[in-house]
């Protein structure tokens, strides 16, 4: 049973404090009576001490915290951390069932519509056999196979959990704006890298370009966000007192909308979340995860004990990519993983309307699947960024957000390789953050992940 | 509340800071492991700059090279709290309390530690004040006196300084505690007269024993000094 450090209560009265330093940073050995971290408040440090020999796990911690909270577990030899699991059997869940827990990952996940999006796209069923598409451009994914399965036109030869969709290849429209090739935010832009905004079906795929056989495989076009296009509207006629509701959300061309999550879900979503996020655009890209699964164990040995997730590799990555960055302000992240029912916030300082948002959605994601682990703070306070307000502006976040890894076909010379892939999404305020800025960032962010061997130099 | 409580009191005299921030480790170490004495250490430091824990950076008003042709050392510590100022003139108590045994808050500890400061400025006709939001004590929008702990398995370190006749043109080096447009104000300059350290003193372990209901020791080191 894993040892809590909780927080000490300083007396009647008393809220909250704020974690000074850690001692012990996360995946260290310590003896019972070492000081694990440090909390202060009201000129007075209060040094925690572990009260078991084993690895400290840093564990929930946000920068403002009250007594009782748990701020690390300490891990006796052999333990693992609890995991947070999927319930039982979710990997095969079928479409309904899959639509019905989707419905819940984007009520608790659209404070950002991107990562709404994120998720919708992952759950778009499509018929790789070549059925209709609903932009009639896609790939017959048969042909591509190595000649041994080329013939094969039977679902039953399909690995059930190898997501295969049509095969297309995205690029931009046209380079986001650069205010200055020499600024450290020149972009680094994939061809795979596009501004949203401006996405459509038809400009955006060359049928061409990816028969030249180099990497890229997507699934269906992105749902567009009716938000999106509100935010487009937001842009002609500005609304009068800045504030937009769920009103102005709908455009009208949206009455018959292609995912099923608009007529099926009745989300209270949009006049909170658009209070915060008036204006959202996003930049996403996928970033092959072989690397990082082979360096696994390296990474562990490195790290901690005990084997990262993905996610943590993210983490990581991301943490890496603000230092980097030095932006203007600390920002706020989410970052949800379908696949766990979870969703991880990011946050350096104290609370924003945006993350009181985010945590009061994921509190009515916990009910349906009775998971009291499905939400997690973890603190960027080993990276020094635990510090500032987690806003870029007005409350207006910057928010990354990582799809589940998953199985997607990739061109490999003649053959389609299966390869985890996570799909990476930069939600981010226009206003603040130039695409241009945007594109370095998540760019920066997918180099860190396909080479994780960076993360491990200091 | 504990029956009996008492510490120990020594008058160091004047000292250099990283020596009394030795010895405070050492007693804190001690009580944390069941040894030793709850104890009261005063004294005056030779002026030099502490940091606290949370804050690295010296939050200086003038350069870094000025501080240092004063001959003020700055010095990190592990107390709560912003930048502050010692010296010669500044009274300086430093508890070493287990707050478990004493069955006493981490904020009942700091707020009676004000309250000591309170008594001790009251016997000299002067109101001093607890202020929501900023530790201390305050005489009008003066600050008088600083707190600042470390608290850890319970047993306390650092304490409380007051302005009793200090340099004052030393704390213009810094910001107090970080504020920006501190005023700082001592006991001499509210009184209006010299004060005597000693009677200070006098006054301050008076007044702990008063306010924390606990029997207060003098050790006599004078003795001890002349063995060695």
């Amino acid at each position: 049973m894993a040892t809590e450090v909780v927080v000490p209560s300083f007396g009647l009265g008393w809220t909250t404090g704020r974690i000074a330093h850690w001692y012990s940073p996360d995946g260290a050995t310590v003896s019972a009576g070492e000081p694990v971290l440090c909390v202060e408040s009201d000129h007075v440090t209060f040094d925690v001490e572990a009260e078991a020999d084993g690895v400290v796990r840093h564990r929930a911690s946000r920068s403002e915290m009250g007594a009782g909270e748990v701020l690390a577990l300490i891990l006796a030899p052999g333990e693992r951390l609890p995991e947070r699991t999927p319930p039982e059997g979710s990997f095969e869940l079928g479409v309904e069932e899959a639509f019905a827990r989707d419905e819940a990952i984007l009520a608790a996940a659209a404070v950002e519509p991107a990562v709404e999006e994120a998720c919708a796209e992952h759950t778009t069923v499509v018929d790789w056999t070549g059925g209709e598409s609903a932009d009639g451009d896609e790939f017959d994914f048969a042909s591509a196979l190595p000649t041994g399965d080329a013939e094969s036109d039977n679902d039953a030869d399909l690995d059930d959990e190898m997501r295969v969709l049509p095969l297309r290849r995205q690029t931009l429209p046209e380079p986001p704006p650069v205010v200055d090739d020499d600024s450290p935010w020149a972009p680094v832009i994939g061809d795979d890298l596009r501004v949203s905004e401006e996405w459509t079906p038809e400009a955006n795929v060359a049928d061409d370009e990816w028969a030249a056989g180099e990497l890229y495989v997507s699934g269906e076009p992105p749902v567009k966000d009716p938000r999106e296009s509100a935010s487009d509207y937001f842009d002609i006629a500005p609304l009068a007192d800045g504030v937009m509701r769920a009103e102005d959300l709908t455009p009208s061309n949206s009455s018959s909308p292609e995912t099923p999550f608009e007529d099926e879900c009745d989300l209270p979503v949009s006049a909170e979340a658009q209070a915060v996020t008036p204006v959202v655009q996003y930049v996403r890209v996928r970033a092959d995860m072989r690397e990082v699964r082979k360096m696994r164990a390296q990474l562990a040995r490195e790290w901690h004990p005990v084997e990262p997730h993905d996610e943590d590799v993210f983490v990581r990555a991301v943490g890496r990519v603000l230092m980097e960055a030095d932006l203007p302000d600390s920002v706020a992240l989410v970052v949800p993983e379908r696949e766990g029912l979870r969703s991880t916030v990011l946050a350096g300082g104290s609370s924003t309307p945006f993350r009181a948002a985010v945590e009061a959605l994921a509190e009515g994601w916990d009910a349906p699947f009775e998971s009291p682990h499905a939400f997690d703070i973890v603190s960027f306070a080993e990276w020094g960024i635990d510090e500032g307000v987690p806003e870029l502006r007005d409350g207006r976040p910057l928010a990354v957000a990582v799809g589940a890894v998953r199985e997607w076909a990739v061109v490999d010379g003649d053959q389609a390789v299966p390869t985890p892939m996570a799909t990476l999404t930069l939600a981010y305020d226009p206003a603040a953050v130039t695409a241009g800025q945007a594109a370095w960032f998540l760019a920066r962010v997918r180099e860190l992940l396909e080479a994780p061997y960076a993360l491990l130099a200091a | 509340m504990s029956d009996q409580r008492s510490i120990n009191v020594y008058d160091l005299g004047t000292t250099d800071y990283p020596e009394v921030h030795t010895l405070q480790q050492r007693l804190q170490a001690q009580r944390r492991n069941g040894q030793g004495v709850d104890s009261l250490l005063l004294t005056e430091h030779r002026p030099v700059l502490t940091l606290g824990r949370s804050h690295p950076e010296p939050d200086l008003r003038v350069s870094a090279e000025v501080v240092a042709n004063y001959g003020i050392r700055v010095v990190q510590t592990e107390r709560g709290g912003d930048i502050t100022y010692h010296g010669p003139g500044q009274l300086v108590a430093y508890g070493i309390v287990d707050l478990k045994d004493w069955s006493c808050s981490v904020l009942d500890y700091v707020s009676g530690l004000e309250n000591t400061v309170i008594g001790v400025l009251a016997d000299w006709g002067v109101r001093g004040e607890q202020r929501d939001g900023a530790r201390g004590v305050w005489v009008e929008n003066r600050k008088i006196a600083s707190v600042g702990l470390n608290v850890r398995r319970w047993v306390t370190m650092h304490g409380v300084a007051l302005n009793v006749e200090p340099d004052m043109s030393h704390f213009d080096l810094i910001n107090p505690c970080g504020m920006q447009d501190v005023e700082m104000t001592s006991m001499s300059y509210e009184v209006g007269k010299q004060v005597p350290m000693t009677e200070v003193l006098d006054s301050f372990v008076f007044h702990f024993g008063r306010v924390f209901e606990c029997a207060t020791e003098w050790v006599d080191l004078s003795a001890k000094v002349a063995n060695a």
